[in-house]
């Protein structure tokens, strides 16, 4: 079976921008809040595509998948369910690091 | 009436002499097109590298414009600028690997981008505090390290002791082969 993906350009924004909601409407907290936390509930694996984007903050990211092990996802777990898609091997290497994986 | 004068007597092997040239000339062009496109790939990775150097100022200067300088839209602008400066850098670096050079640079991008938009990066009415000095010093350290391991990665491929001794095989076979009918 295919795994849904999430596309941060497509589905959520083509600029993403800072880390909470009060930094602005495409922040990482809102992003992961409203898609991505969503998607892992309702879905076994997902995949998530980074491209397509103007550019990703690593204050972005580390609130997005960061913020999922303080939300109480193991990195083990999130390693297993969530597939990166990126032709940028170092923004997956980011995300891994941020899991501790 | 006279007889006909006898054939010139020829070792049976010199009839293959030909073979010899031949192979020189076809070893020569072998080693020469080798050596040309040795030579065409390090013009490539040197131009790569100088392409990387670019994109690591484009990501200094963008980054000190956010973090020292500008204020407001402005900096929102320089935020923008900075991002797209990094995916810039990302894609030289991806080139550079792509041209032939032997480099691991992930870990090196990875650091490059959370010294330069990490923590408080795109907060919004963040205030400028000591931080972002020491912020841009880890910045430059982490691109030099960058333009170094490139640097490094590309003289120990393409180092003087690994490419001289083929540009001599021509030539000393030529030398071989003609030696005794000069």
């Amino acid at each position: 079976m295919v795994e849904p993906v999430i596309s941060i350009a497509s589905d959520f924004s083509r600029a993403p921008a800072g880390r909470y909601i009060s930094d602005g409407p495409n922040s990482g907290e809102r992003f992961r809040d409203s898609l991505l936390v969503p998607a892992l509930k309702q879905h076994d694996v997902i995949a998530v595509d980074l491209d397509g984007t103007r550019g990703l903050g690593s204050s972005f990211l580390e609130e997005v998948f960061g913020g999922l092990i303080r939300l109480g996802f193991s990195a083990a777990d999130l390693a297993r369910r969530v597939r990166l898609k990126s032709e940028d091997s170092s923004l997956v290497a980011e995300v891994r690091g941020y899991w501790g994986i | 009436m006279t007889a006909p004068a006898a054939a010139p007597a020829f070792a049976w092997y010199l009839q293959f002499a030909f073979v010899v040239p031949a192979s020189v000339t076809v070893i020569g062009w072998l080693v020469a097109n080798n050596q040309a496109d040795r030579r065409e790939k390090r013009k490539d990775i040197r131009e790569a590298i100088a392409d990387l150097r670019i994109k690591t100022d484009v990501v200094l200067t963008a980054a000190s414009a956010y973090w020292l300088i500008e204020v407001g839209a402005k900096r929102d602008a320089a935020a923008a600028s900075l991002k797209a400066g990094l995916k810039s850098l990302s894609r030289s670096a991806r080139g550079l690997k792509m041209s032939g050079l032997e480099i691991e640079t992930d870990s090196l991008l990875v650091a490059i981008r959370q010294s330069a938009t990490g923590g408080p990066f795109e907060q919004k009415g963040r205030k400028r505090t000591a931080a972002d000095k020491a912020r841009m010093t880890d910045l430059i350290g982490d691109v030099d390290a960058l333009i170094a391991h490139a640097e490094a990665a590309f003289y120990q491929q393409f180092s003087l002791r690994q490419r001289h001794w083929t540009r001599f095989l021509p030539a000393a076979l030529f030398l071989a082969v003609t030696k005794d009918r000069v």
